[in-house]
């Protein structure tokens, strides 16, 4: 009982906040299904993505079909990828500095930290309600980001796939989490929204942007090579290689010397001639990757929330 | 004699500045002590110190024997705090405070809270940006009161107050302390209004303390004359509203028997006086 009106009163600290991004965060879902489906009933296949992916000769069903698929992606593609990208992290951002901060700017920690015996007990009941509410829209939206990944890049399985990593899925709602409890960190350190919402903003970016590089490397070294042959589109490409008679692997940089380039070239050339190789991870593992990334990201939250509490511990109530 | 609050040896310095330096107080319990002194004199910082809100700089105090630094939840556990700005939830509604108070405070009295409103006829449903300035601070004691505290903190609810709301806030304070035997420090400006409320007087002037006695005693133990006889017997010097000198003496044997009884304005304007190197004009705290 007291937990439900502990969750009821949060929820109209937040009630605009909360409505807004229900909003956008529904018209991220209707938008996704309706111009996925706008997608689908163009009919444009796997085969056809494949045949454009590998430079070889367009069916003749593809061809017609080409302009109307890309027409759509690229005039309305951005909606869908704005609204699952954005909302998740905007409303962990700007809920997540209004948690602490907001209520320091406003004085209203000084009634509340006076009734409490327990600041832990406050913070878990502003905290809670909105880690749900967070966790609830990056999950919707990032099936929706799912959903539009597999309809706008066909013969792509999103689950065995490394396309949009990141901005999908899972790992979408574990990075709204982080940058939740990113902000109500920076929100309680500084005492006031709207520079909480600014430093927070860059912090979350050089976190995440930071935290990808740091991945991206671990995924260089696990990189193994792919003949083109077996590589799908879900795999992550990360170098191309050329393999010689010796089965030894050489870049750009070397070929001329393996495979020197004709005279001339023409539409007809094709150079170099040595077998092409990708160095990349494939896209099976994608799982057991974003696992990884979440694992991540859950630490960082969770050192983000152990700062919080010290803050909200220690501090003056503003 | 058994205190609900104490400061011992208490400082707090605010880089260079000593906002409190070296008060040693003892609020006797079950009493209503006025806590007076102009801006800057170091009254929110004593209060918040209680709350738990400051680190005092030296010293400590205690809220009902609990030390608020060393052992937070046991020391909000005794105390009712109201701040002095109201600190209401805008979005919130007055009954919803009342929720709010259940779900933060063990053992909060809901009942007891929504009684005093009641009285008050202060509406549950109203928002709290719909009440007028006395309203809420009326919200915000009847919150400190519904929390059951034997100590009650208030730190100057009553600034932004107009007469009516400010003898209405203060007959609910001293019925709930009388009802509940609790212990009241009440920071303020207003000496006509607290002189009714209060049983004892503290003052503060320049973080330091100036004067701690019952009301009654600070009353017995002084008076007013044009010009003193004996130096040693003055306290404190300033202007009349009419502009001319006057001095606060001490009643003694040896002291000056002319002159006339000081009110509780000019006792406390003495003592301040005492604590600047300035005149103290009479209408500083009226």
């Amino acid at each position: 009982m007291t937990a439900l009106a502990a969750g009821r009163i949060t929820a109209r600290l937040h009630r605009f906040e909360l409505v807004a991004f229900s909003g956008l965060a529904l018209l991220g879902v209707l938008a996704t299904i309706v111009i996925a489906a706008e997608l689908d009933a163009v009919g444009w296949t796997a085969a056809c993505s494949d045949a454009m992916r590998s430079g070889a000769a367009t069916p003749r069903e593809c061809e017609f079909r080409i302009n109307e698929f890309y027409g759509i992606v690229s005039s309305r593609g951005w909606i869908v990828s704005g609204l699952t990208g954005f909302v998740p992290l905007a409303a962990a951002l700007l809920i997540g500095v209004a948690v602490v901060g907001r209520e320091i700017e406003r004085g209203t920690t000084r009634l509340a930290w006076a009734l409490t015996p327990s600041r832990m007990r406050w913070l878990a009941q502003r905290f809670v309600p909105v880690l749900l509410f967070v966790a609830v829209i990056g999950l919707v939206l990032g099936a929706a980001a799912d959903r539009w990944i597999a309809a706008a890049e066909p013969g792509i399985d999103p689950a065995n796939a490394f396309a949009g990593f990141g901005t999908r899925g899972p790992v979408l709602a574990a990075r709204a989490l982080f940058v939740l409890a990113l902000a109500v960190a920076v929100g309680a350190a500084l005492g006031r929204a709207l520079p909480a919402v600014m430093v927070g903003g860059v912090i979350a970016i050089v976190g995440i942007v930071g935290g990808s590089e740091v991945h991206q490397r671990i995924l260089r070294s696990e990189a193994v090579v792919i003949d083109e042959a077996t590589a799908g589109p879900g795999d992550l490409w990360i170098d191309q290689r050329f393999r010689l008679a010796d089965g030894t692997l050489v870049g750009w940089e070397e070929i001329e010397r393996y495979d020197p380039p004709p005279a001339e070239f023409d539409d007809t050339t094709v150079w170099p001639t040595l077998p092409q190789v990708m160095i990349g991870v494939p896209g099976s593992r994608y799982g057991e990757v974003a696992v990884r990334e979440i694992a991540a990201l859950a630490g960082g939250t969770v050192v983000a929330l152990a700062l919080t509490a010290a803050i909200v511990r220690r501090r003056r109530p503003g | 004699m058994d205190f609900g609050f104490e400061a011992h040896g208490l400082g707090k310095r605010y880089r260079r500045r000593w906002a409190l330096r070296d008060v040693d107080i003892a609020v006797p319990e079950g009493s209503i002590t006025a806590l007076v002194g102009p801006n800057g004199a170091g009254k929110s910082t004593m209060i918040k110190a209680g709350v738990g809100f400051e680190r005092p700089t030296t010293g400590r105090v205690l809220v009902h024997g609990v030390d608020p630094w060393r052992d937070r939840a046991r020391a909000i556990a005794q105390v009712g705090y109201v701040p002095q700005a109201p600190s209401l939830y805008r979005e919130l509604t007055v009954d919803d405070h009342v929720h709010l108070a259940v779900t933060l405070r063990p053992g909060f009295d809901p009942a007891l809270a929504r009684a005093r409103l009641d009285q008050l006829a202060i509406p549950l449903t109203s928002r709290a940006d719909e009440l007028s300035g006395g309203q809420q601070a009326q919200v915000g004691l009847a919150l400190a009161l519904g929390a059951r505290a034997p100590v009650l903190l208030l730190d100057e609810p009553l600034a932004s107050l107009d007469p009516l709301a400010r003898r209405e806030f203060l007959h609910v304070l001293v019925d709930a302390v009388r009802a509940d035997g609790a212990t009241a420090l009440l920071s303020s400006h207003v000496i006509t209004d607290i002189e009714q409320a209060c049983d004892r007087l503290l003052v503060l002037g320049g973080g330091r303390k100036l004067l701690d006695l019952s009301i009654a005693e600070s009353l017995a133990a002084h008076r007013m004359v044009e010009t003193a006889a004996h130096a040693d017997d003055v306290v404190g010097t300033f202007m009349d509203t009419t502009g001319e000198s006057v001095s606060l003496v001490r009643n003694s044997p040896a002291g000056p028997t002319h002159g006339r009884p000081a009110t509780l304005e000019e006792v406390v304007l003495g003592h301040l006086a005492a604590g600047r190197d300035r005149p103290v004009l009479r209408t500083v705290a009226a």
